[in-house]
């Protein structure tokens, strides 16, 4: 993964601990695009895992769940 | 812990969407819900929504689900949420759970366990783990206090076995890890 110098990661995810912080921006924005990243994996592996729910739930049962998750 | 930020700020990030997959394992049966965990949340999602479950939720789901996915699960568990829940899980569960938890040699994720399980079960998981598996997980124990218990539930010959296996695996710092927590009574027995 590429992080140059004049592509700071905008947006902060978490808070960093003293010794991560001492590191450097590098080490910063490393973690902080990891998180990102984990972030939008997460958005989409709920997505799947909503689509596969009302696969599997019976068919009697969907309409509760998807009254539910709102879809 | 930068860990611990980690889980904690991904699970607020779409702490909305496991609210509702809680809600939903609260409108459909146990074993419909152990289904949904294993293949449609899978054990990432799973370890983060865990923390949510009220305790017997989560030793109902726990007995209904396979042991190597319970390990899964417990791989990307933030133990400050689903730590509580460890004490409603029997002791079978657990112990089909940790042994393939040891067989992938997770001395990390074993060393964060020990701390909450209870003492009548951890006496009863003993023997799930050889020498070596105590040695190397002994480092990782969050809970030292833990290791009296450990130490206690192991007869003469499995002490002469971890003292041995500490000098022939190169293992002995591992050993001392221990040592130095054990009150004076068990530290005299493995001396």
């Amino acid at each position: 993964m590429s992080h140059s110098m004049g592509t700071r990661f905008q947006r902060r995810t978490v808070e960093l601990p003293e010794g991560i912080a001492a590191l450097g921006n590098d080490a910063i924005d490393t973690v902080h695009t990891l998180v990102h990243q984990a972030e939008r994996r997460q958005a989409h592996e709920l997505r799947e895992a909503l689509e596969r729910t009302l696969k599997i739930v019976p068919r009697p049962l969907r309409g509760a769940v998807k009254k539910v998750v709102g879809a | 812990m930068l860990s611990e930020n980690i889980a904690e700020h991904l699970h607020q990030r779409h702490a909305g969407a496991f609210d509702k997959a809680i809600a939903v394992a609260g409108k459909l049966p146990s074993a419909m819900t152990a289904k949904l965990a294993q293949h449609a949340m899978g054990p990432t999602l799973s370890a983060r929504a865990a923390g949510l479950l009220e305790p017997k939720q989560a030793a109902d789901l726990a007995k209904r689900l396979p042991p190597l996915f319970l390990a899964d699960v417990a791989v990307h568990a933030d133990l400050r949420q689903v730590g509580p829940l460890v004490e409603g899980i029997s002791p079978d569960v657990m112990a089909e759970a940790g042994a393939a938890l040891r067989e992938r040699e997770e001395w990390i994720v074993l060393g964060a366990f020990v701390g909450h399980v209870r003492e009548d079960a951890l006496v009863e998981l003993i023997d799930v783990f050889d020498a070596e598996a105590l040695l190397r997980v002994a480092p990782f124990v969050d809970a030292p206090e833990r290791f009296d218990v450990i130490v206690g539930a192991l007869d003469e010959g499995r002490l002469e076995e971890l003292v041995a296996t500490a000098d022939e695996r190169d293992l002995r710092a591992e050993l001392d890890a221990m040592l130095e927590h054990l009150a004076e009574d068990q530290a005299a027995r493995l001396s």
